[in-house]
């Protein structure tokens, strides 16, 4: 959790003990079993109320779920050639092997000289230059592993350091 | 010449941080690593077509040696060559005029060339001449099977 929702969690917390011992009408007239059943129902409350903070408190970059963005083209190449599985495992390959992937937009990209066609997986992730070559290496030998030539060829991954 | 020397030049445009200089640099990067890989191929006895369609030859014959690092070297350079068509035809796209990624890029054509070099031995070239022909007799022995059925 990050320190924003620890914070409202902490408040919320407060609020729910002064509650809890502020209502005189609650414990007169109650045994001390009822006393324990509303700390346990208290209890669960924080619980449910911790895990609603750590979805709605804004996330750091790192944090942040990857973005993925397909473009029509490229899904329709893909089908076309017979690449959809290689699809989704670069797109799992890239989020496996890039800790600070932020994005990924799969665009089909050919070449003028030759009227070759291929998907570019257009990945943004920050760090320094040595640091995303070494990422690129390990996802580079999975990848040549994982999938055949010239399939491989097809869905090229391009890294831009933000 | 030598085709590393691209590496020296691409370096040189490094040096000055500008969109142009950023897109030439991914040009000369993957002209370095895609002629020092046309001269591997053909010192061990591969023709390579001196057009348009020799990009192809060298991927598909690098791609098919069956050596691992000569694969893995031919995927990087697959990448340097969607680059390169960013860097010099796609004036729109920002991402080649980054000084950050021109400088990984000319840092990966560097390790393409390396492993490359690796292979420049006789023995190396032994190996990826045989990979070479093996992957040609497998299309050709396809090829006959698709036609006769």
């Amino acid at each position: 959790m990050n320190s924003s929702s620890g914070r409202l969690s902490d408040l919320y917390r407060e609020e729910i003990y002064r509650t809890l011992f502020d209502l005189p009408e609650r414990e007169q007239g109650t045994g001390p079993g009822n006393t324990e059943i509303w700390l346990n129902e208290y209890a669960a409350l924080l619980t449910d109320f911790d895990e609603a903070l750590k979805k709605l408190a804004p996330l750091s970059k790192e944090e942040q779920p990857c973005k993925v963005v397909y473009g029509d083209e490229a899904v329709l190449f893909c089908a076309d050639q017979s690449l959809i599985e290689y699809l989704s495992l670069i797109e799992d390959l890239i989020k496996q092997h890039f800790p600070t992937v932020q994005k990924i937009s799969f665009s089909l990209d050919y070449d003028p000289e030759t009227s070759d066609k291929w998907v570019n997986a257009d990945t943004e992730i920050s760090g320094d230059v040595s640091q995303v070559i070494e990422w690129e290496d390990s996802f580079i030998t999975e990848w040549v592993s994982k999938v055949p030539y010239p399939e491989r060829d097809k869905i090229r991954l391009l890294c831009d350091i933000m | 010449m030598n085709p590393r020397d691209f590496l020296d030049t691409a370096k040189e445009l490094l040096e000055k941080d500008n969109p142009a200089n950023c897109r030439s640099v991914f040009n000369r990067s993957y002209y370095a690593a895609y002629n020092v890989g046309v001269n591997l191929l053909e010192d061990a006895g591969i023709t390579i077509k001196k057009n348009a369609s020799g990009h192809g030859e060298v991927s598909k014959y690098l791609g098919n040696c069956g050596i691992r690092e000569i694969k893995e070297a031919q995927s990087k350079l697959s990448i340097l060559a969607g680059q390169r068509i960013k860097a010099d035809y796609r004036l729109s796209e920002k991402v080649v005029e980054k000084s950050q990624n021109a400088e990984k890029a000319l840092l990966t054509s560097g390790k393409i060339i390396e492993a490359f070099t690796i292979f420049s031995s006789n023995d190396g070239k032994e190996k990826i001449f045989q990979g070479v022909n093996a992957y040609n007799k497998t299309i050709k022995s396809a090829s006959k099977h698709s036609t006769s059925k």
